[in-house]
């Protein structure tokens, strides 16, 4: 049929070299596209850095900003600070990680009996979402040290955690719960009809299916507290951006700032890609599963 | 002698809908009884209510003549005596089979691992699941997630089994071999009560047969009797409907 029908002198064989585009055309098409993004790109990177280099005060700036010199004269104390960032960063990841998981349990019990623990842990997101981390950084950091309580540290580093956890637990908790809450119901009753008590069917069955469901949601609260640990240089702990201020104050000069945030990138853009890719990774998995 | 199970007056409603209305059912040891009746008449409720996983609001669940509803018993200790099987399986989607089915006696009874997973190997051989252990459900077949089901249902050696409509969710061709299952369960000698809507597998395997019309029981025959010559007129229309669909 189809040999016979390119005989014939047929009206659509007119529009046949229209329809079937050579694939030449289709790589050019892919090349004008990529062209243009290359010249927006161009246009609107290179016209913000113009207007930046050409602005009246742009020399000043440079030199308050981006001074070689200052660079390699700040660059030692910074990094010895972030290393101090990174070492609150991984004790607050873990104390985080446990106060929030306890929480968000101590809010899945069901039951008249459990109406305490849960009453317990609805407070304790309430308040502990409810003040601003600066603020819960401030009153803590610089209260409880001065009770002088026997046995427990003063360090303006120790409070910093615990302030930091006490706020990014609260948020951590709701993520777990809302993993909880995702779990159908029907897991919940089959691991109660094998026997297995509240905690046991919340440890083995529930948390287990709650945790992966959430993993995307917490990784992205670790690159955000990855940040927010900086806040403990309002205590005076000589983190990054603490030792970027001291030199700042020393020599009028900004530069240590833009060392302190190089570093903060360094480490949450490989951060960010790595949720990232996990994300995609999961999701890829999960539409994959048969059912 | 007392009934294995026994169910006196049994209401339960969620909110305003009475979805039990003083259900009275005896259950004799070895005796399989299957609970049959439009959708919404009460049969999953009456299942779940006998496992403890919703408290009824008056009335008595007797097992072995003692009174597992009253206040004060501990539900995961009744729970432990009995197996129950989901219309939908509910297998742990991140657990294996094995793990699956091992979880109740190592978490709940304290037997230890090696002793579980010898116990697990045996029932899954039985139901041809052996080379199924390592195998996580999601990448199994709707039948062989039921059966598996079972044999999770069966490793604390209930005293009795409770099935909600076990193949509702299975395609056609897989309710075969669950029902095989069953069948050879009942040969054991396994007390047990069904909830299906399977009439012809109820008139094969069952001892009794109930009817439940809008949380009672309207009828309960054995199944010749009351499949053949049903005396209430609800079970009558019933059973014509089910007939007149082929399915009986």
């Amino acid at each position: 049929m189809a040999e016979q029908r390119r005989v014939d002198p047929d009206p659509l064989e007119l529009n046949q070299p229209e329809v079937g585009r050579p694939p030449g055309i289709f790589a050019q098409e892919g090349f004008k596209s990529s062209l243009i993004a290359v010249v927006s790109t161009v246009v609107v990177f290179g016209g913000g850095a113009l207007l930046i280099v050409n602005s009246p005060n742009w020399p000043k700036v440079r030199d308050q900003y981006f001074s070689g010199e200052d660079f390699r004269a700040s660059w030692p104390k910074v990094l010895d600070g972030f290393w101090v960032n990174l070492e609150l960063f991984a004790y607050s990841t873990i104390s985080i990680a446990i106060v929030a998981l306890v929480v968000a349990v101590m809010r899945s019990f069901r039951g008249a009996a459990f109406f305490p623990l849960r009453a317990l842990a609805t407070i304790y997101t309430d308040i502990f979402r409810g003040i601003p981390l600066i603020l819960l950084i401030l009153l803590i950091g610089f209260g409880l040290p001065a009770l002088d309580i026997g046995g427990v540290p003063r360090s303006a580093t120790f409070w910093g955690i615990v302030a930091l956890t006490l706020s990014y637990s609260a948020y951590t908790a709701e993520i777990y719960r809302s993993g909880i809450d995702a779990v159908p119901e029907s897991q919940r009753s089959s691991a109660r009809a094998l026997g297995l008590t509240q905690w046991q069917s919340l440890r083995f069955a529930i948390l287990p299916q709650a945790v992966r469901n959430v993993v995307p949601a917490l990784m992205n609260t670790v690159v955000s507290l990855q940040k927010d640990v900086a806040l403990i240089s309002i205590l005076g702990v000589r983190e990054a951006v603490r030792e970027a201020q001291i030199y700042t104050a020393r020599t009028f000069n900004y530069t240590s700032y833009v060392v302190a945030t190089l570093l903060f990138l360094a480490i949450s853009i490989p951060l960010t890609r790595v949720v990232d890719w996990y994300t995609a990774r999961d999701r890829r998995l999960r539409s994959q599963a048969p059912v | 002698m007392t009934a294995k199970l026994e169910l006196i007056n049994v209401h339960k409603s969620f909110g305003t809908t009475h979805v039990l209305n003083g259900i009275d059912l005896a259950v004799d040891e070895h005796e399989v009884v299957c609970l049959i009746g439009p959708s919404g008449c009460g049969k999953s409720t009456i299942l779940r209510c006998v496992d403890l996983l919703d408290t009824i609001d008056e009335g008595h669940i007797l097992l072995d003549g003692y009174d597992v509803s009253a206040k004060g018993v501990n539900p995961d200790e009744v729970r432990r005596r009995m197996g129950i099987v989901f219309q939908s399986y509910n297998l742990f989607p991140h657990l294996s089979v094995l793990d699956n089915v091992t979880l109740g006696p190592r978490r709940a009874h304290g037997v230890d691992k090696d002793a579980a997973e010898a116990h697990a190997m045996t029932l899954l051989d039985r139901f041809g699941l052996a080379d199924k252990a390592e195998d996580y459900p999601n990448r199994m077949s709707g039948g062989q997630n039921q059966r598996a089901a079972v044999v999770r249902a069966l490793m604390s050696d209930p005293e009795v089994l409770l099935l909600d409509e076990v193949t509702s969710a299975l395609d056609p061709e897989l309710v075969g071999e669950v029902l095989s299952v069953i069948r050879e369960l009942a040969g054991a000698g396994m007390t047990m009560v069904l909830a299906t809507h399977e009439m012809g597998f109820a008139r094969d395997v069952a001892n009794k047969v109930a009817f439940l019309h809008e949380g009672r029981v309207l009828e309960v025959a054995p199944p010749a009797e009351l499949f053949a010559n049903p005396q209430a007129e609800r079970t009558q229309q019933f059973l014509q409907r089910v007939t007149e669909a082929g399915r009986l």
